[in-house]
């Protein structure tokens, strides 16, 4: 009697859950309700993600201004701009070189090893870059690995450090973006060239590669994105050197808003038309296809060559880029042993804000994320399904993509300035809010990549036979694309966890994890290196049992 | 002068046999269709010969040297895709002169040739276009061109009309027969269509789950075919089961339903089961009661094809035999329901054994 | 009372007029195909009717209803594409199921249903397999057996046959006819293939950039084509230029190339000077002597072979005639038994009622029979 009476109890538990969808659903089918919730999204991104920074600068510019009236400042200011782009240009340059014969590796050679490889190539992408940034000073540093050898550091904070560590975070990208590329890429017209007498190296150099070249260009923009953005490690490493975020950084802490103003508004707008160029000019870049060197391409193309280049890509890989980016974990672990731990798990001193600012991370962390999927969402379809029409939905492609062309720093800064002239926001939100405008693309992107996968004839006939449209996103779209919807979501958490270029900008009182780490590393709050080596270590752990998630999501995806 | 052998070629995808130990030869200058469902293991087979991919077992020659290990880009084959595979961000003409290009020869050099073969396929005026602006027909054209531009003088073709249109594809296999014929080309061609195979090819070889079955002339497995698998697969057959009654100088007598039917098959014994097989083209239907000895049923349904009438006639025992009268024949005044009778010529009854796995799964096309 | 109208429909896409003011009419329960050529507007006119497009002008009626306004959900017209477009992370069943359920129909009946319906396509054994793991043939059934579950009265199928391979095509072409005309649908079915046109359907509309040229029977198609694209797209032809000769209400006289003189029956556009003989390869035969040929019913001219293919049933020639021009012949096998070699000096001989006389087109006759 009594498990009847549950069971009646549950069935009419989802008969209301029915009924809920079904009214849903009708509700979907109405022209003006789903035109209402593609407004709310687009009217959300521009309110909280778009306008804002554009209004804190226009706030600022009689600020910015100040600076031209101090030779010096100006000077330097100048300079921190220039050695920005600089940097940016030539690490991505040197990340496609290494990246693509990586890739290839991943792909093309046996897939045991390819498969390892792939892993360990994401391990910079998830390494919150302040804990990046710290384990290659020590790993170059008097410290070191190589000082094991020379008695001596090998490299000290200042430019050298900073391409270094530049390489080795952009890196990820360009291999991820390239392996994507390579796996989905139909190997017919290499094999083409082939049969028409192309050694495999001028077949790819030939047909490959131009065929390709929108995602070289893409992953370069990425690439330079990320590099122009990056603030926490270079603060960490940049020693006497200053590009834009890491003068925009000294500046804040030094209170000159001149500086801190110009510096951020002209890397914004430099980002911008860097952007623009990069991506009008690049597929027009005539690579040199037309001539051909037989002999010598034969010679490149032979197995010896072949592994004599994948040796070279591996020892990169795994000594500049692989063992830095580990080497925290050995002091972590010696400090497990000398008694930091104890300190940390009984929150003495420094400890206590440590946690807290750990607490503060996660909990944006979330909200931003939960947020982002639900107002991203509706725009991830519009942006998928051109609902807008073609020209439109390009804009709007195009506006989306802004938060990650900008250098975090410098939004953080305008944002900083915005919410603070009305006043209303308690620091906490400022804070979420910064986070929510840098992580807002990637889940956009991510879903609306996934969804455009999804043909649209499935959608087509599912309509046909009778289903609304809340029944096609339910029982269609988001079946097909739920694994990139958990990978949407877990990128944007870590994106978020990790941001410290603008969580550095806004923050008065509070200090997100990261922030707090470079306080830390930098000096500015002092502590042993015990400390330091722990508090960043336990951050990589954490972090990494997110890479384990993603790694799991999309290996059922494949 | 390539003349290919192919003997004891097999390949294994996991647990899925693409390949089973097949034998092949090839004449030079000869034009060859290999026809057969999808997953028979046509492709695979020309992949290996291009060297796309590598066979578990088995050799292959070309001009009696072995080319197992000879990687693709020096076999000098030339490979027509289905998916039209120009190279997208060349135009026409650096697509046609890619092969002696990457060979080494000047683009000058190159250039002569590649003008011939543009002419030859009436596409000079396109040379600076891109592939994209071009409809589908025209670009299997270049790519043919491009293959025979790169000095093979062996050519496979891996369905190469798939993504046409089929008026396109009609038109345009006899212009590319033409071609290689005048070129004095081996061809290896790749298709699923009947047809098309029987009607450009020298020889057609039928392949069916990695094996080849039969092949021949396309007259000769059209009229003749040996197994019923390549009587089904090269145009329509009714098949109906009998029994051997009698063998005489001519051939042998099967009993059919009521009826008897004289073929000219001396391979049966009496008594035999059999299954017989007429082609509907070559059986005539006239209305009425008709002698003794013909098959006699009811018309269920009457369709107009165009060069034929096609009739469904259901027989005693409840099947169904089609029947297609050519209209240039003349029209026959039959409507839907009349009983008519059914005669064949001796020549066109072809009689098999039944086949172990059942009528049925020989049938399958899939 | 027709069940599905088409009044003057006119669509665009950009500058491209896809569909170019087209009415016409299907009755209930009929089977009609719509032919043409790549980009001559068959699949936009199939959206049409399913309400995944707009019309730019025009109505579109089922029932007598007008739909304009009404969205593709509830036209109870479904759409089944070339891909079949079975929903990959469905079961069979749940796939075959998935019409009902959208519509509110509750779990059980639904499941009913979609089981019946696989029966009836016997592959009710293969009601837990996913869709890529079956043949192409049984996704086509499973895609139909989806569309019917429904209960749907229009049904429209965008080259259904064409991801199949050739033998299968016309094998199951005909099993698709009868399942369309034992459910009682009216069937849409979209193909560049003429000869799938002419043997399953009722009527054939054949299309060509954004205009119906021809709506008739397959009979009436193939045998009174109304204008010389619709001769060269459905079946072949051969066209011959000529001047008219002598004009006379019964029998007529043009001259071909060379003053060749033919005697023809058809007078609907003789008065134009300069005209097209169509006469379909089929009609044109082959003697191998001129006593062969009873020269008072036929006309005759001399040829020679240039070609010969094998097709199967027929036997094709390619001649050269004696005043230039090239025809082609299709010879049942049955008569011939053996192609004709190249080189042989034949007659070529036809019936005066056979040929179909057209005025010489503007544009040209290769532009005007541009298939692209």
């Amino acid at each position: 009697m009594r498990g009847l009476r549950l069971e009646q109890g549950s069935r009419s538990d989802s008969r209301i859950v029915n009924r809920f969808l079904s009214i849903l659903d009708r509700l979907s089918a109405s022209r003006r309700v789903s035109n209402l919730v593609y407004a709310f999204s687009v009217t959300f991104f521009f309110a909280l993600v778009l306008l804002p920074p554009m209004f804190g600068i226009l706030l600022k510019l009689d600020r910015a201004a100040e600076v031209f009236r101090d030779p010096a400042l100006l000077g330097r200011s100048y300079s921190a701009i220039s050695w920005s782009f600089i940097l940016a240009f030539v690490v991505s340059a040197l990340d496609l070189m290494s990246g693509i014969p990586l890739a290839w590796l991943i792909v093309r050679s046996n897939p045991k090893w390819g498969s390892i490889v792939d892993t360990l190539a994401d391990i910079p992408f998830i390494i919150p870059t302040v804990a990046l940034g710290f384990s290659t000073l020590l790993f170059w540093g008097s410290e070191g690995v190589a000082s094991l050898f020379l008695g001596q550091a090998v490299l000290t904070p200042g430019l050298a450090l900073v391409v270094l560590l530049h390489f080795v975070f952009s890196l990820p990208v360009v291999v991820r973006v390239m392996v994507g590329e390579l796996s989905g890429y139909r190997e017919t017209f290499e094999i083409a060239a082939k049969t028409l007498g192309a050694e495999p190296f001028t077949a790819v150099r030939t047909v490959t590669l131009p065929i390709l070249r929108p995602s070289l260009v893409a992953s370069f923009l990425l690439s330079f994105a990320r590099s122009l953005s990056e603030t926490g490690a270079t603060i960490v490493v940049a020693g006497s050197f200053e590009n834009g975020p890491v003068l925009i950084k000294n500046a804040k802490d030094a209170g000159l808003e001149g500086p801190l103003s110009f510096v951020s508004f002209t890397l914004i707008a430099g980002s911008a038309i860097a952007f623009l160029l990069i991506k009008h000019f690049g597929p027009k870049l005539r690579l040199p296809i037309s001539r051909v060197w037989p002999e010598t391409e034969k010679r490149l193309s032979r197995p010896n060559a072949v592994l004599a280049r994948d040796l070279a890509s591996l020892s990169i890989f795994i000594f500049v880029v692989i063992a830095p980016s580990l080497f925290v974990a050995l002091p972590s672990l010696y400090a497990l042993f000398d008694g930091t731990f104890m300190e940390a798990l009984s929150s003495q001193g420094v400890w206590s804000t440590y946690w807290q600012s750990m607490m503060l991370s996660y909990v944006i962390g979330i909200i931003v994320t939960v947020t982002n999927m639900l107002i991203g969402m509706p725009m991830a379809v519009l942006i998928a399904r051109r609902r807008l029409g073609k020209a439109a939905t390009s804009m709007m492609d195009g506006l989306v993509n802004i938060p990650i062309v900008v250098p975090s720093v410098a939004l953080g800064v305008s944002l900083g300035s915005f919410w603070r002239a009305i006043g209303i926001l308690p620091e906490f939100w400022v804070l979420t809010i910064s986070h929510l405008t840098i992580t807002y693309t990637y889940f956009v992107r991510a879903m609306s990549a996934a969804i455009e996968s999804v043909p649209i004839y499935l959608e087509d006939t599912a309509r046909t036979l009778g289903a609304r449209p809340l029944t096609v996103f339910r029982r269609i779209i988001l079946p097909l694309t739920k694994y990139s919807l958990f990978a949407g979501a877990i990128l944007t958490f870590t994106r978020s966890v990790d941001e410290t270029g603008a969580a550095a900008a806004v923050s008065e009182k509070l200090k997100t994890l990261p922030v707090l780490l470079v306080d830390w590393v930098k000096g500015t709050v002092a502590v042993s290196r015990s400390t330091q080596s722990l508090g960043v270590g336990i951050l990589v752990a954490v972090s990494f049992i997110g890479l384990l998630a993603l790694r799991l999501v999309i290996r059922k995806r494949r | 002068m390539p003349q290919v052998q192919i003997v004891g070629l097999t390949k294994r995808f996991g647990s899925i046999v693409a390949l089973e130990d097949v034998d092949l030869d090839i004449r030079d200058k000869e034009y060859l269709s290999i026809i057969g469902p999808s997953g028979c293991g046509k492709s695979t087979l020309i992949k290996c010969i291009a060297g796309i991919m590598a066979p578990d077992k088995g050799k292959i020659l070309v001009d009696d040297h072995a080319i197992g290990n000879v990687p693709i880009q020096h076999r000098r084959i030339g490979y027509v895709f289905q998916e039209i595979a120009l190279f997208p961000h060349m135009r026409i003409i650096e697509n046609v002169s890619y092969g002696p290009r990457v060979q080494g020869q000047t683009e000058l050099s190159a250039k002569a040739l590649v003008n011939e073969l543009l002419n030859l396929i009436k596409l000079s005026d396109r040379v600076n276009s891109l592939p994209m602006e071009l409809s589908g027909g025209a670009q299997q054209k270049v790519a043919v061109a491009r293959a025979l531009a790169s000095g093979s003088a062996l050519l496979l073709f891996d369905e190469p009309f798939g993504a046409l249109d089929s008026k396109v594809r009609a038109d345009l296999r006899y212009e590319i027969r033409k071609m290689t014929t005048d070129l004095g080309l081996t061809v290896l061609h790749v298709t699923h269509d009947q047809e098309e195979a029987m009607s450009i090819s020298d020889r057609v070889v039928v392949m069916k789950a990695g094996r080849v079955i039969e092949d021949g002339p396309p007259l000769q497995l059209y009229l003749h075919p040996k197994t019923i698998f390549t009587a089904n697969f090269l145009g329509e057959a009714n098949f109906l089961r009998g029994r051997v009654i009698q063998q005489t100088s001519t051939g042998a007598v099967v009993q059919v339903e009521d009826t008897h039917l004289q073929t000219t098959d001396k391979t049966r014994e009496v008594g035999q089961e059999v299954i017989v097989a007429i082609r509907p083209e070559f059986i005539s239907v006239a209305r009425g009661q008709g002698d003794k000895n013909c098959l006699r049923g009811k018309v269920v349904e009457i369709r107009f094809m165009g060069q034929a009438v096609r009739y469904e006639v259901e027989i005693a025992g409840g099947r169904t035999i089609c029947v297609e009268h050519p209209t240039c024949f003349g029209e026959l005044e039959i409507e839907p329901l009349d009983e008519v009778t059914l005669t064949t010529a001796p020549q066109h009854v072809m009689a098999y054994s039944v086949p172990e796995q059942g009528l049925e799964k020989e049938l399958q096309l899939e | 009372m027709p069940s599905v109208k088409l009044v003057d429909i006119v669509k665009r896409f950009g500058a491209i007029t896809a569909i170019n003011r087209l009415s016409m009419e299907i009755a209930d329960k009929e089977y009609v195909c719509i032919l043409g050529p790549t980009g001559s507007g068959k699949t936009t006119l199939l959206r049409l009717f399913a309400g995944l497009t707009i019309p730019d002008e025009g109505e579109i009626y089922i029932d007598d209803k007008l739909v304009n306004k009404m969205p593709a959900e509830e036209r109870g017209a479904v759409y089944v594409p070339q891909q079949y477009a079975l929903f990959p992370h469905l079961t069979v069943l749940e796939n075959v199921a998935f019409g009902p359920l959208a519509r509110g129909v509750n779990e059980e009946e639904a499941l009913r249903t979609a089981r019946e319906m696989l029966e009836m396509m016997m592959l009710g054994h293969r009601a837990d397999s996913k869709p890529d793991e079956l043949s192409g043939g049984m996704q086509q059934r499973v895609a139909l057996a989806r569309g019917l579950a429904t209960k749907a009265k229009l049904l429209l199928l965008d080259e259904p046959l064409g991801a199949l391979d050739a033998r299968l095509r016309v094998e199951l072409r005909y099993k698709l006819r009868r399942l369309a005309e034992e459910s009682g649908v009216t069937t849409i079915h979209v193909t560049h293939d003429q000869a799938e046109a002419t043997a399953v359907s009722d009527r054939i509309a054949v299309l060509r950039e954004g205009r119906i040229r021809q709506y008739a029977t397959p009979f009436h198609v193939y045998m009174r084509p109304q204008s010389l694209f619709v001769a060269h797209f459905v079946g072949g032809a051969n066209f011959l230029q000529a001047v008219v000769a002598r004009r006379h209400l019964e029998e007529s006289v043009l001259e071909l190339h060379q003053g060749l003189k033919i005697t023809v029956r058809d007078t609907t556009h003789l008065s134009a000077e300069e005209v097209v003989v169509v006469i379909r390869e089929d009609r044109l035969n082959i003697a191998e002597s001129a006593d062969k040929v009873d020269s008072g019913s036929y006309n005759t001219i001399e040829g020679e072979i240039q070609s010969s293919r094998f097709l199967g049933s027929f036997v094709s020639h390619q001649i050269r005639l004696a005043n230039g021009d090239m025809v082609m012949s299709k010879t049942p096998t049955q008569r011939l038994e053996k192609p004709m070699p190249v080189g042989k000096k034949v007659i070529v001989y036809f019936k005066p009622s056979d040929a179909l006389v057209y005025s010489y087109p503007a544009i040209g006759l290769s532009r005007e029979l541009r298939v692209l």
